[in-house]
């Protein structure tokens, strides 16, 4: 099942970030960083906790540990970083007032390995944000909650409970609102997230929209 | 020193006194532990250069693994191309992969605050095996069986 999913506020070296992160087993925890997606692995704890963080290509191992008033320290290839977090309450991701956000609207929900659709999530013209569960496929004696790496509504689901489905198979299509068909084929691909591999491409690199542009708050509206 | 792990596997060696709760005296100079890879060409050796400093756990200190990790993958010290001004070019060149880590270290950041939130779910006596060692060293292993080790 879907772990808790908590917002958080984070400072570095006089940035803030927003972050949401959905803790999906006790040992590991997906991160949406202003829409930079992490999975990260707790991998050991002495002391200080060991974690291994992917996103996209690359791979990165760190150390933190705790220090005062809401200071976190990372120790990442010998560098020391104090962010310092804070909780923002129990609101669904993406925290609706922040704008600093990076949504990615509409795409294709892939199967990235081969496996068995156990149960569906959501059905069809269901509302999705970014971290929402969408189906529970069963690959390698495991069950993989597939959640939306993109915001938008459930268009078609491509699998039946049951279905055995191979590597890449279309699962699920995340659509954009009328609106937003109008403008044109807008139809991104975006591989899955599931815990072992993330790779979702943002929308605004094929169409140049900036994630705070007029179009994209008039789309936003328009959902 | 408040946790030390060094890099171990084949072809590489790490010379310190180190160990971690350890206090560095501040009467020598500032090498606290030195890193050294073999390979049979000079690519194999960097090659398990980068799987090590990976695979360095050191907190409590600052150290220049990240300052190593960048050279090890600069081309042009890949190529050979350098001479004692080689530091002023790759210097620079740190600022981005910085910016890179500042985010990967707010991501760790916030996954710690969200894992301490809740009681720890191991014991304390875990220290259990990092999947990602056995992975670099998998892949180490693997490459030195293709090589004809």
């Amino acid at each position: 099942m879907a772990g808790s999913l908590l917002n958080y506020r984070a400072k570095l070296n006089g940035s803030v970030y927003s972050a949401s992160v959905q803790e999906t087993t006790s040992n590991h925890l997906r991160v949406a960083l202003d829409g930079q997606m992490f999975e990260i692995d707790l991998v050991g704890k002495d002391g200080v906790l060991n974690w291994c963080l992917r996103s996209g290509e690359r791979a990165v191992r760190a150390q933190t540990r705790s220090l005062q008033n809401d200071i976190m320290e990372a120790w990442l290839a010998g560098i020391p970083f104090s962010t310092s977090v804070q909780a923002v309450g129990l609101a669904s991701y993406p925290v609706q007032a922040d704008r600093t956000v990076e949504r990615r609207y509409g795409g294709e929900i892939r199967a990235l390995m081969p496996g068995r659709v156990t149960s569906i999530l959501v059905k069809e013209a269901d509302h999705v944000e970014v971290g929402s569960p969408l189906l529970i496929l069963e690959a390698m004696k495991m069950q993989n909650e597939i959640s939306s790496p993109i915001v938008g509504r459930v268009k078609s689901t491509g699998v039946r409970e049951g279905e055995t489905v191979k590597k890449d198979a279309l699962l699920m299509e995340i659509g954009w609102s009328q609106t937003v068909s109008a403008q044109g084929s807008l139809r991104i691909r975006s591989p899955l997230a599931d815990r072992h591999v993330y790779n979702a491409h943002p929308l605004s690199s094929s169409l140049q929209l900036v994630p705070n542009s007029r179009l994209c708050q008039l789309l936003l509206h328009s959902l | 020193m408040v946790r030390y792990h060094p890099a171990t596997g084949p072809g590489i060696r790490v010379d310190s006194a180190l160990y971690s709760g350890y206090t560095i005296p501040e009467f020598y100079d500032s090498m606290i532990a030195k890193l050294s890879s073999w390979g049979r060409n000079r690519d194999e050796a960097i090659r398990r250069m980068r799987i090590a400093l990976d695979e360095m756990e050191i907190v409590g200190v600052p150290s220049t693994v990240s300052l190593h990790m960048a050279i090890m993958n600069d081309d042009g010290f890949l190529q050979g191309n350098f001479d004692t001004s080689y530091l002023d070019h790759v210097l620079p060149r740190m600022n981005s992969a910085l910016l890179e880590m500042e985010r990967f270290a707010v991501a760790a950041a916030v996954a710690s605050k969200m894992a301490l939130r809740s009681p720890p779910v191991q014991s304390e006596s875990s220290t259990s095996k990092s999947s990602w060692r056995s992975f670099a060293r998998a892949k180490a292993v693997a490459q030195d069986w293709r090589d004809g080790w």
